[in-house]
C-alpha cells in the first residue's frame, strides 16, 4: 500500500515537471488568459492528487481529459456566480449579503447544482421544496399541483440520482 | 474515471439502494403506518449493506440541511439562469472547445491511425470504463478502445478509433437546440434516435447492435440510409449495410464485466476472452468446436480460465504467464 502511494506520488511529480508547461499552454489556448490558465492547471493537479491512476500510458491525453472536466466545472461555476448575482438583483426587496454569505451560498449552489445536474425539472422542484423549504410531501403535491404518489416518485428519483452522483465512485 | 477504485465488501447493491430509497420515501410521505418505523429499523439492522445505504441517504439529506438557508425558489431561479448562461457559453464556442475538439489531436494525427495514442479517451487491455459525458450521455468503453469526442454547438460526435463502445444517449439538457448524437467510424456513421446501442470497430467493417429504440446507419461511400430497431444488428463497411440475425441480447454483457456464453464454440470464446488479456491465448483445434455455456468474469480472466478447466474436458497449457493454450484433457 505504501509502495503504491509512493509510486503514484512520484508519478504526479513526473507529470508535473514534464507536462505542467504544456498544460498551461493547452489551457491558455482555450481560455485566452495566462493567469486563468495557470490557476486551472493548478486545479487540475489538485484534482489528480485525489484520484491519480496507478500508471499512465499517455500522460498528455490523460491530463487533457482531467483538465477538460476542470474547465467545464470552472465554466459552470462562473455561470452560477453570474446567475446568483442576477437573481439577487431581481429580488423584490434589495438584498445585500456580505461577501462571506455570498461565498457560502455560492458554495451551496454549486453543491446542489452538481448533485441535481441531469435530474428532471419536476423531480428537482419537488426535492428542493422538501429539502430546502422543509415542505411535507402533501404540501409539495399541493404546490406543484400533482398527486401525492407523483411526489413520492419524484422523491425516489431524486434520491437515486443524488446517490449515484455522490457514491458512484464507490459503487463503480 | 474511478474504475480502479475497488468497492468495499459491504457496498450496497443497486437493489439495496432502491429498497433504502423506498423506505425513506415511505416514511417521509406521511402515509406510513406506526409499525413501518419498526419494520424499517429491522430492515436496516438485518444487513450491513442496508445500514450503509440508509446512512448514505441520511447523509445526502444532511448536506441539504447543512446549507445556508436559501429558499428553493431562489435556488431554482438561479440554476435556470445558470443553465442559460452555460448555453450562451456553448454557443460562443468556449465549451465546445473545452469539451473536446482538441486542436492537438486534429493537427498532429491522421484521424484513423491504428495507435490512436492521442485519443481523448482510451482504455487499456482488460480495462472497461464508464464515462459520463457532458450532455448526460453515458459512454461505456470496452477493452483496448479509443474514442475522440467532438462536441460543438451543432452536434455531439464521437469518433470510434478502435475497439467497442455502448452509448446511452443523454438528454443534452444544457443545449439551446437539438444536437444529433453521432458515432463515426472509418466505415460510416451511426446516428442515435434516442437510444442505447453498441458499436464495434472490426477488421473491414463496423458492427452495430441496438439495445433500445433505434439508430440510423450511413456508410461513408454510399447514399444508403438504414434504420435499425431494438434487438436488431447489422454490419457495414464503407459501401453497404449487411443485415444480421437479431442479437441474443448478451452482446453488451461486457459492460457488467462478464462474458455470457450460450453454446459458444470454444474458439470464439477464446477469441473474446483473449481481448481482455495481454499475451497469447488460443485453443487446440481438437477442442475448438466444444460448446461452452456460462457466465465468465472479464475482470479476472485467470479465474475464468480455471473455471473452464474445472467444468469442461480441457486443460490449460502454460508456456509462460502470457502464453496459454487450451488442450483436450488427458
Amino acid at each position: 500500500m505504501a509502495g503504491a502511494q509512493a509510486s503514484s506520488s512520484s508519478l504526479l511529480h513526473t507529470l508535473y515537471s514534464d507536462h505542467h508547461g504544456w498544460l498551461v499552454h493547452w489551457l491558455n489556448r482555450r481560455v485566452h488568459c495566462v493567469q486563468e490558465a495557470s490557476d486551472l492547471a493548478q486545479d487540475t493537479f489538485v484534482r489528480l492528487l485525489k484520484q491519480c491512476p496507478p500508471e499512465l500510458q499517455e500522460p498528455r491525453a490523460f491530463l487533457a481529459t482531467v483538465a477538460r472536466s476542470v474547465l467545464i466545472d470552472h465554466c459552470r461555476r462562473m455561470s452560477l456566480e453570474r446567475a446568483y448575482l442576477e437573481t439577487l438583483a431581481l429580488m423584490p426587496e434589495p438584498v445585500c449579503p456580505s461577501p462571506e454569505e455570498r461565498a457560502m451560498v455560492l458554495q451551496a449552489l454549486e453543491q446542489i447544482d452538481r448533485m441535481l445536474d441531469g435530474l428532471g425539472a419536476r423531480a428537482r422542484s419537488a426535492f428542493l421544496l422538501a429539502q430546502l423549504d422543509g415542505l411535507t410531501y402533501k404540501e409539495v403535491a399541493a404546490r406543484l399541483g400533482v398527486s401525492l404518489s407523483s411526489v413520492e416518485k419524484y422523491m425516489a428519483t431524486a434520491f437515486a440520482h443524488c446517490y449515484r452522483i455522490v457514491y458512484s465512485d464507490a459503487a463503480a | 474515471m474511478s474504475g480502479f477504485a475497488r468497492a468495499a465488501s459491504n457496498e450496497p447493491s443497486p437493489a439495496v439502494v432502491q429498497q433504502a430509497i423506498a423506505w425513506m420515501v415511505r416514511l417521509q410521505s406521511g402515509n406510513a403506518s406506526p409499525t413501518a418505523w419498526d419494520e424499517c429499523r429491522r430492515w436496516r439492522e438485518s444487513a450491513p449493506e442496508h445500514a450503509l445505504a440508509w446512512e448514505r441517504l441520511q447523509g445526502i439529506q444532511g448536506r441539504f440541511a447543512a446549507m445556508p438557508a436559501v429558499p428553493a425558489a431562489f435556488v431554482q431561479q438561479t440554476m435556470e439562469a445558470a443553465r442559460k448562461d452555460m448555453g450562451r457559453r456553448k454557443a460562443m464556442g468556449l465549451l465546445a472547445v473545452a469539451m473536446g475538439t482538441g486542436c492537438t489531436a486534429l493537427l498532429l494525427r491522421q484521424p484513423w491511425s491504428e495507435s490512436a495514442l492521442l485519443a481523448d479517451l482510451r482504455t487499456g487491455v482488460g480495462e472497461v470504463r464508464r464515462v459520463e459525458l457532458v450532455d448526460g450521455s453515458v459512454l461505456q468503453m470496452d477493452t483496448a478502445t479509443a474514442v475522440d469526442l467532438r462536441f460543438d454547438a451543432d452536434e455531439r460526435r464521437l469518433v470510434l478509433l478502435k475497439g467497442r463502445i455502448v452509448l446511452t444517449s443523454g438528454a443534452d439538457a444544457g443545449a439551446q437546440h437539438y444536437r444529433p448524437l453521432l458515432v463515426q467510424t472509418k466505415h460510416g456513421q451511426v446516428r442515435a434516435l434516442g437510444t442505447r446501442f453498441q458499436t464495434q470497430l472490426q477488421e473491414g467493417g463496423t458492427l452495430v447492435q441496438v439495445q433500445s429504440d433505434a439508430v440510423e446507419l450511413r456508410p461513408h461511400g454510399s447514399s444508403e440510409v438504414r434504420v435499425l430497431r431494438q434487438g436488431q444488428q447489422a454490419w457495414f463497411d464503407s459501401s453497404q449495410v449487411h443485415d444480421l440475425q437479431a442479437s441474443d441480447g448478451d452482446g453488451d454483457a461486457w459492460t457488467d464485466g462478464v462474458l455470457v456464453a450460450r453454446s459458444m464454440p470454444l474458439s470464439v470464446f477464446v477469441q473474446e476472452l483473449g481481448r481482455y488479456r495481454t499475451g497469447y491465448l488460443a485453443c487446440d483445434e481438437r477442442v475448438a468446436q466444444l460448446r461452452i455455456s456460462g457466465v465468465f468474469s472479464l475482470k479476472d480472466t485467470e479465474r475464468s480460465l480455471d473455471l473452464l478447466q474445472k467444468t469442461w474436458p480441457i486443460e490449460l497449457r502454460r508456456r509462460t504467464r502470457y502464453w496459454v493454450t487450451l488442450m483436450p484433457r488427458g
